[in-house]
């Protein structure tokens, strides 16, 4: 353990002064002095296994392995100038390299290989090895993603170090002894892991490889472009690796506030729909009812006629645009700005939208020293797998406890941290006799800030654990487990995600039509905060952190995409900000308060909206009713990368860019502004979503106003982004590009007040008895991996996840055919009988089967109810 | 299957150690035993299970050492050293006598069930070479004479 005394010792004759605790490698390597090694790696714990960085130290009498010495007062220590040393090394290259076998020429590895460069830096430089190789297994498949060859083996055990420490998974090891250890899984077993891709990275030879990225290149025929992963809210720091102008692999960017040195296998292995040959490459204009190519100046003026026909007839309130969780920030602030300034609307949304008052995470590393981690309606491992490592790195190393309150089971339930499945909808009585459970463990003073913790202990009365079981379904003992882990937790931490809105305390229990007003779907989501909110404050005012599905849904809501709120999440209805807006833009703005999404939808239905944008969202699959809805209006125009289920029913398809092919930025879920950089060229004519939107607003403005749209670049976008939003004054662009910067965060008045909730009773539905919550896997046919071949093969196939209790009174068997039935529709599905899901409860993951879940949902905001018929 | 006892047991033996990594060795003596001589798959996981470990950490471990078996045995499992000691003082003439007497390579398992034939590495009694283990007992200072003897014993 590091510790801030120093020791002084010498090595190669330089005096060294370090921490206590160091090892002589790291001491040797801080004063610049290169030791080859194998098995050390920096996020690793040592094991001494290789023998490369063998070193003299005065006083001992064999040669030590520096990355396991430690640093001792007065140590002497000779790397180079030790002839025993140096002879010693020269040797072990040459005993790897006798077995080791000499296919360099195609092997994946060669050309960033430490075996290699270490042969060429201290090996012998010929063999004297005449012998036949030791024969192993050379092309033997670890699973879907990585290859395995034996022979090429070192026996390091960096690997398995990787999946044991970091990630938990310890599916690799060394079977057999002597010259016979093989590295395999046991009995064959597949690597399931979703981190397995980092052992290619740390493999120092060409033993591991990516089945993905196989004989695709040479590494150094690659362009390294950095970027940042656009597949969850974490926002990974990448390298897309580009040849021939298609993206071949990805390989993590070191981030210690983000990803550290890592990136999980989606992030790595499901880069291909970029390069998918059904990527839109040429506008498409409907003529006769039909989808056809035609050129940009084609597709852009009946764009801009379209809209102009609108606002000339039916005005700006028949127009509106939806925006996206998933394009850039200069994306998002263009489109917001077109439709504002040159549609004059704030008919503007987004889906997934960030609940207000919902506060980001500070920090991913933060983490690891957390205590207690309760997860609320959040999967880190599905939705934001960094998170997970970071979880599972306060876990393994620090013992913390994780308490995951979720109708069912999810993987961080693993480190026999309390599982409180309730029912859905039924969240506001968990979380209050949680409270209630902690209140009673004679919490020490905690609640000291807040003012009125005699009325909260009078509102829980009546929410005892035990008087609770019935409604939640969660045992009285579980809550007690999870409140005397709380209760003496130094360090908790609550996150929180968004199926916590749906199915916490209001749930299933108002059924909203679509389109009901937003302030009563507020009334929905204000609950699920404030329960959140007082747990954290009766904890001592804890972090509470909500982590979103989506790469850029802070950025979406912070550039202002939203019927509410202008940049820097500023009130439309206030007049001095839409005054110094209006100057920003040139032109006068609408001071009406815009339509939501559903208001959208309403507007659909009773036939006042006559022209929509839609851009980078496919509400029609994921929204059965808004499916409906989006072809009944007149003009709708599609930006996106593929022909989706909502492109298929526009007037006018605009192809857009990937992450891959245009610069931008992006704010991960901890706030963190991050650059995203163009690696390739679009396909065909897809163009930057900034351009697309710069294009057509030319074409409609008049003379005096094109000025302001005389955006040139991505970066113009950004600099007046860097002026309109109040957070970006100091903007700093090269720390963007370096490691994301983060705006200041905008101070929060401490709560010191405890919110009273009211229950509201679920209704029940006799026909309809189980309730249907959903969540997302890892690999799924979303829209983007749908069309990225590799993951595929992983995906499960559709099934309903159903309570062995509920299964018998329902006579139904594990891999049962069945349909799924609610009030809306029903979907055909295979029956999984498991108790990692509540009594009453069915669990269906999102977007496996054909046909989506959303067919059963009356609405986006409540889970259905179901049966489950034969 | 495990029986109750032994899992009682390992849990017990897990419980001694900081580390569950340092009682796998007695757990996997025990469910050799109730497995019939060997660790099939399924032994392994139920092993790893009482453990809290992973299935390939345990597997990994059982395949270090020649005195856990993954293959079915006989009965008896005979372990021949063929290290430094026991080979100058002719234990690799003793090992084919063995092989010749009960018709079997090393590794294997003779026809009628009896004996399974292991080469292995020092057992630590060079004091007493040429030496073998039957099951868990020694047999020292070895002669052809002397391995008939000892095999006519063993039903």
């Amino acid at each position: 353990m590091t510790t801030d005394r120093m020791v002084h010792l010498t090595i190669d004759d330089q005096e060294i002064g370090c921490p206590e605790g160091w090892t002589v490698y790291e001491a040797a390597t801080a004063a610049g002095i290169h030791i080859p090694t194998f098995c050390h790696h920096e996020k690793l714990v040592p094991v001494g296994a290789c023998r490369m960085c063998l070193v003299e130290i005065e006083g001992t009498l064999g040669l030590q392995t520096s990355c396991t010495a430690p640093v001792r007062e007065g140590m002497v220590v000779r790397v180079h100038t030790s002839p025993r040393a140096v002879e010693a090394r020269r040797a072990n290259i040459e005993f790897l390299l006798t077995n080791h076998p000499l296919d360099c020429p195609v092997c994946d590895k060669g050309g960033e290989c430490p075996l290699q460069d270490q042969a060429l830096l201290d090996g012998p430089g010929n063999s004297r090895y005449v012998e036949e190789k030791r024969h192993k297994s050379k092309r033997y498949p670890l699973g879907e993603f990585i290859v395995l060859d034996q022979e090429r083996c070192v026996l390091c055990w960096r690997c398995i170090r990787f999946l044991d420490e970091w990630a938990g998974d310890h599916e690799l090891d060394l079977f057999g002894r002597g010259a016979g250890t093989r590295l395999t899984t046991f009995q064959g077993r597949p690597l399931t892991s979703k981190w397995q891709g980092n052992t290619i990275d740390i493999c120092p030879v060409g033993a591991l490889t990516s089945r993905i990225f196989r004989f695709e290149a040479r590494v150094w025929e690659l362009t390294n472009t950095p970027s940042i992963c656009p597949l969850c809210s974490v926002g990974c720091n990448t390298f897309l690796g580009v040849k021939n102008n298609e993206v071949r692999r990805i390989t993590p960017r070191e981030n210690p506030e983000i990803n550290d040195v890592w990136v999980c296998d989606k992030g790595r292995f499901a880069h291909s729909f970029v390069d998918h040959p059904e990527r839109l490459t040429t506008p498409l204009v409907r003529r006769d009812g039909k989808l056809e190519p035609a050129t940009w100046s084609e597709a852009l003026d009946v764009v801009a006629r379209g809209f102009k026909a609108v606002l000339d007839q039916d005005g700006s309130q028949a127009i509106a645009g939806l925006g996206s969780t998933r394009v850039s920030n200069e994306a998002s602030y263009l489109f917001q700005r077109f439709v504002r300034s040159v549609l004059q609307t704030n008919n503007l949304d987004h889906l997934e939208r960030m609940p207000s008052g919902a506060t980001p995470l500070q920090s991913l590393p933060n983490l690891e020293h957390r205590d207690v981690i309760v997860l609320l309606g959040a999967d880190p491992s599905t939705e934001a797998p960094l998170v997970e490592l970071w979880i599972k790195k306060a876990v393994l190393r620090h013992g913390a406890k994780v308490i995951v309150i979720n109708p069912h089971k999810i993987e961080l339930s693993r480190y026999g941290g309390p599982w409180l499945g309730y029912r859905p909808g039924s969240g506001l009585a968990l979380l209050n006799s949680l409270m209630r459970a902690l209140l009673d463990t004679g919490l020490r003073d905690r609640t000291g800030r807040a003012t009125n913790v005699d009325e909260v202990r009078a509102w829980l009365e009546p929410f005892g654990p035990d008087r609770v079981e019935r409604t939640t379904g969660v045992q009285a003992a579980a809550i007690r487990q999870a409140a005397e882990l709380l209760a003496q937790a130094k360090q908790p931490i609550i996150l929180y995600g968004p199926n916590w809105l749906l199915e916490g305390p209001a749930g299933s229990a108002a059924l909203l039509p679509t389109g009901a007003p937003s302030e009563q779907r507020a009334g929905l989501v204000r609950p699920a905060l404030d329960l959140v909110a007082n747990l954290a404050l009766l904890l001592g005012g804890v972090e509470a952190g909500f982590v979103p599905w989506d790469h850029n849904t802070l950025g979406a809501l912070e550039m202002g995409v939203a019927p509410d709120l202008y940049p820097g999440q500023q009130p439309v209805t206030d007049n001095r900000v839409r005054s110094r807006m209006a100057s920003f833009w040139g032109s006068a703005l609408s001071p009406v308060r815009g339509l939501d999404f559903d208001g959208m939808m309403v507007a659909a239905r009773e036939e006042g909206l006559k022209a929509m944008w839609i851009l980078g969202a496919d509400p029609a699959r994921h929204c059965r009713v808004a499916g409906n809805l989006l072809g009944q209006i007149p003009f709708l125009v599609v930006q996106d990368l593929f022909l989706t289920d909502t492109a298929s029913l526009a007037e006018v398809v605009l192809p857009a860019t990937s992450f891959a092919e245009s610069d931008g930025s992006a704010i991960n879920l901890t706030g963190r502004l991050q650059a995203v950089t163009a690696a390739k060229y679009p396909p065909g004519q897809a163009r930057a979503d900034w351009w697309i939107i710069t294009q057509l607003a030319r074409l409609m403005v008049p003379p005096k106003q094109q000025r302001a749209w005389a955006f040139s670049s991505p970066q113009h976008v950004l600099d007046e982004m860097a002026k309109v939003l109040p957070g970006y004054r100091n903007l700093d662009r090269a720390a963007m590009l370096a490691g994301g910067w983060q705006p200041p965060r905008p101070q929060e008045a401490q709560r010191r007040v405890f919110t009273r909730v009211n229950a509201v009773t679920p209704k029940e539905d006799p026909e309809y008895p189980l309730v249907l919550c959903t969540g997302r896997l890892l690999y799924d046919r979303g829209a983007l991996l749908h069309h990225a071949e590799p993951v595929q093969h992983v995906v499960p196939e559709g099934y309903v996840m159903i309570h062995p209790g509920d299964a018998g009174q329902y006579g139904l068997a594990d891999g049962d055919g069945v349909s799924l039935v609610s009030r809306a529709g029903r979907l055909r599905s295979t029956v999984r009988v498991s108790d990692e899901v509540a009594p009453g409860t069915v669990f269906a993951p999102l977007n496996v089967n054909d046909a989506p879940l959303s067919v059963l949902f009356d609405d986006r905001w409540t889970w259905p109810r179901v049966q489950v018929v034969k | 299957m495990l029986t109750d006892k032994s899992k009682e047991e390992i849990r017990r033996i897990r419980g001694e150690y900081p580390d569950p990594d340092s009682a796998l060795l007695p757990a996997l003596y025990l469910a050799q035993k109730d497995y019939g001589g060997w660790l099939p798959e399924e032994a392994i996981d139920a092993v790893a299970e009482i453990m809290e470990l992973a299935p390939a950490r345990v597997g990994a471990m059982a395949s270090f050492y020649t005195l856990f078996q993954r293959q079915p045995v006989g009965r008896h499992v005979i372990y021949v050293c063929t290290n430094v000691a026991c080979s100058l003082l002719g234990a690799e003439h003793l090992l084919e006598y063995l092989g010749h007497k009960l018709g079997v390579e090393p590794g294997e398992t003779s026809a009628d069930g009896r004996f399974t034939l292991v080469e292995v590495e020092c057992l630590g009694s060079c004091g007493t070479a040429p030496m073998m283990q039957v099951d868990e007992h020694y047999f020292e200072n070895l002669t052809e004479e002397k391995i008939d003897r000892i095999l006519a014993e063993l039903a």
